[in-house]
């Protein structure tokens, strides 16, 4: 009998049998609803994690035939998911008659610390009595203020008034506890989010410009300058020489000029400060700013492009502001939410057709690759107290970084496109703050984040009928070994969390966090600080960039990407963050061989000079000889050696025929045929020699050889069986000429297999069956 | 609680699950039909384009 049938069982006996059942009814009302509880979040996750398997797959299909898949099915899907949590949510609320609207009693910063130290700490009332109340006796007399035992003495509270001491990781500060501190990630100052002034963001942004311009402006500047001296003197002299007619009048003239222009250009100068300039050139600007003059046209001109400057760097301000707006930092800030990255634990699951990582990844493989790479990932958001779904598994991140690309209600179906792309919807800040505030109960949503910079790991837990956080059911077993290996389990997951340098948290159903502290044998967690979205925001995140180099080394080694051009993308991040040049990272000849040893057949993105490379495509056709000739050069297709290599490698047949993906002439060529027959690759051999008496003979040989009736045979002497004869052969277009009857009725293929299997006697009736009769 | 009640929670649960699961085939089988459909629909307009 298995769990669920337990259950069913359990709770479907009659009152009169439950007393004469084991070992169902032996169990307590506790036990049953604890094993309920289990097995019916075991049932919605499955139910989930099937569904979202089934859509994946449909989805790959679309994707591959340019299909597309109805949204409103997706969001119907969406929807039963979420009604299938609820499901889960009313059995509880049933089953333990807890009030819908009450969150689970538990105090956050005491979940599961003993009573007593929780009660003295907050002095919390006693629950009202009830019909569940049951009133204890009174305590005798004789055993109040007795002395405890020495073995208590540790751990009882000092008597009334003074407040009892707090085991360490209780101590009520503001500070984290070590846990957190212990965190390998980086220290950061968070941005705030503000437009900048149009001057700062032409420092900020647009430095470069901005420092040409000023120059321009001094060099302009300088020249005004001569031109003054030089007008200057010529208007002294014309005064001096009374050349003019009336020089105190000219005098007056060009007077109101310099301080018409002399005011433009002090506009221009105050617009970039002197701060760009040299102390020295500052100050003889500061003493000759007023005298200049000039009408020439470069002002002018200067005068526009210092406009064009600023709009620019207003336009960049503005779209900062958003892009900082749009970082996961800035949306917890503003909408007090976690936005997480799940990794599914069933390894036949966690990498299907659409990720770009390779099966044989490990749940480590995958944290090292977040950590090292800081790939494009899918995410989903939570708001702590809230019933929001999360995707998949029990296990995951708290982002506390990266850039959001955008975000949708429900699934977006999102694909990768390398290691730093992923496909997906784009969206605003405003309609990423519209999702990640959205309070009400839903299932997952999809927020695709760029550049992810992870805060924590965190493990789910469930919280049960006395409001405990458990690490682990009881269901399924109680004892002492399994109780262990459950426990085992769910610290293996903490473990690997912690070695990587991660804060480890717990998330509670409600999605709130917490810091992990301890697990009983029991499966009871221990927590300790509440984690708020500010914390997560503020705090530690994303390894420091030696660390991830070092992690992503290591990754690199491992081929662990579907495309050879991820495995590229992933050496030029590493290279990134040795500060060299991405462009300059190129995979080695040894490279490219280790990843087609590592991921057999996937050659589709290998370099030319590769695949026509008969050296290297004959080392690494030992891997997967097939598709190494499939995808090796046209050249090297026609190469008689290369093809005599490939067939003699024993794991040929594995995959499929070589003689098929042969360039169509070299198909008709008689010798190239024979030598596909002869290694037993004449599925497909060219209709257009079914006339080559050596094609036809060679193919009967074969055919003759293939039907050894000691295979189907096995009965009496005397019995007779058909023999099922197929032969076929491939035309031009692809189309398929089925030579069966003219096989049958060849006497010569008849005589050959009563020659070859003489225990038997092959016969070809008026239907043109082949019989075959077991002879004695 | 009594078992009666829990029994009555478990078989409502299930009752929900089932009906869940039922129409979560039916999207899915939904889904599947409608890339048939467009399927096909391309195929047509492919030999269309072809006459």
């Amino acid at each position: 009998m298995n769990e669920r049938e337990r259950i069913k069982f359990a709770t479907e006996q009659k009152p009169e049998d439950q007393k004469k059942e084991t070992p169902p009814t032996q169990e307590s009302p506790e036990v049953i609803q604890r094993k309920m509880l289990d097995q019916a979040g075991k049932e919605v996750d499955v139910f989930q994690q099937e569904g979202q398997q089934r859509l994946e797959t449909a989805e790959t299909r679309a994707a591959s035939e340019g299909l597309t898949i109805d949204g409103n099915d997706k969001a119907e899907l969406s929807v039963i998911n979420q009604e299938a949590e609820n499901a889960q949510q009313q059995l509880i609320v049933e089953i333990t008659e807890r009030s819908p609207q009450t969150p689970p009693p538990f105090t956050p910063e005491f979940i599961n610390a003993p009573q007593h130290i929780i009660d003295a700490h907050f002095k919390k009332p006693l629950p009202l009595p009830n019909e569940h109340w049951v009133i204890p006796p009174p305590i005798p007399e004789e055993y109040l203020n007795v002395p405890p035992p020495p073995f208590l003495k540790e751990n009882m509270p000092p008597p009334f008034p003074t407040p009892p001491p707090l085991p360490k990781e209780y101590q009520t500060t503001t500070q984290p506890i070590a846990k957190v501190e212990a965190s390998a990630m980086k220290e950061r100052e968070v941005e705030n989010a503000g437009v900048l002034s149009t001057k700062d963001a032409s420092k900020k942004f647009l430095a470069e410009e901005r420092q040409k311009l000023a120059e321009q402006i001094r060099t302009e500047r300088k020249l005004q300058r001569e031109r003054i001296l030089s007008l200057k003197s010529t208007i002294d002299n014309a005064i001096s020489t009374s050349e003019s007619v009336d020089g105190l009048q000219e005098d007056a003239r060009y007077g109101r000029i310099f301080e018409m222009q002399s005011a433009e250009a002090s506009e221009l100068g105050n617009r970039i400060s002197s701060s760009e300039l040299s102390a020295r050139d500052a100050q003889d600007e500061r003493e000759s700013i007023s005298n200049l003059i000039s009408n020439s046209e470069n002002i002018k001109s200067l005068k526009v492009k210092l406009e064009e400057h600023y709009t620019k760097a207003d336009a960049l301000s503005k779209e900062h502001f958003e892009t900082t707006r749009k970082t996961v930092e800035q949306t917890l800030l503003r909408n007090n939410a976690f936005i997480v990255h799940t990794f599914l634990t069933e390894k036949s699951l966690r990498h299907n057709d659409n990720s770009n990582i390779s099966g044989r990844a490990t749940l480590e493989d995958d944290m090292d690759i977040l950590l090292s790479l800081e790939p494009s990932i899918s995410t989903s958001s939570v708001v702590p107290g809230c019933k929001h779904g999360l995707w998949g598994g029990n296990i995951g991140v708290v982002l506390g970084g990266g850039d959001i690309m955008g975000v949708r209600q429900a699934d977006d179906g999102t694909l990768p496109g390398g290691i730093k792309r992923r496909s997906g919807e784009i969206s605003s800040s405003k309609e990423i703050d519209e999702s990640v505030s959205n309070k009400s109960d839903r299932a997952y949503n999809e927020l695709v984040v760029n550049n992810p910079k992870v805060y924590g790991f965190f493990k789910n837990v469930s919280i049960d009928a006395s409001g405990k956080m458990r690490g682990f059911s009881l269901f399924g077993g109680e004892g002492e070994a399994e109780k262990a290996s459950r426990k085992a389990e769910f610290m293996n997951y903490m473990n690997l969390g912690s070695q990587k340098g991660m804060p480890l948290l717990i998330m509670t159903p409600d999605r709130r966090l917490f810091e992990f502290v301890s697990i009983d044998d029991n499966g009871v967690v221990v927590v300790g600080f509440e984690i708020t979205p500010e914390q997560v925001a503020k705090g530690r995140a994303g390894l420091p960039e030696e660390k991830r180099r070092e992690i992503g080394e290591e990754v690199i080694t491992k081929n662990l990407f579907n495309k050879i051009r991820d495995q590229k993308e992933a050496k030029e991040i590493v290279a990134e963050l040795s500060g060299q040049e991405s462009a300059g990272a190129e995979l080695s000849r040894e490279e490219y061989a280790a990843y087609a040893k590592d991921n057999p057949g996937r050659l589709h993105d290998f370099p030319k000079q590769f695949l026509a490379d008969k050296t290297f495509m004959t080392e690494i056709s030992q891997f997967d000889p097939v598709s190494t000739y499939h995808l090796a050069d046209e050249n090297l297709k026609r190469d008689v050696d290369f093809i005599k290599h490939i067939y003699s490698l024993e794991k040929t047949f594995i995959k499929g025929s070589v003689y098929a993906s042969m360039p169509e002439d070299l198909k008709k060529d008689e010798s190239i045929a024979v030598l596909a027959i002869e290694n037993n690759d004449f599925d497909s051999i060219d209709a257009g020699l079914a006339d080559s008496p050596l094609v036809w003979e060679k193919l009967i040989d074969k055919i003759v050889e293939k039907e050894n009736p000691d295979n189907w045979f096995s009965r009496d002497i005397g019995e007779i069986q058909v023999a099922n004869i197929y032969l076929s052969m491939s035309t031009d277009k692809g189309g398929i000429v089925n030579l069966s009857k003219r096989l049958i009725s060849d006497e010569i293929f008849i005589g050959k297999l009563n020659e070859r299997y003489p225990k038997y006697r092959f016969e070809v009736d008026k239907y043109q069956q082949v019989f075959a009769t077991k002879l004695a | 609680m009594s078992i009666e009640k829990y029994k009555q929670a478990w078989k409502k649960f299930q009752n929900k699950m089932a009906l869940l699961r039922k129409k979560q085939s039916e999207i899915l089988e939904n889904i599947s039909k409608k890339l048939d459909q467009q399927h096909i629909e391309k195929l047509r307009n492919k030999l269309k384009n072809h006459e």
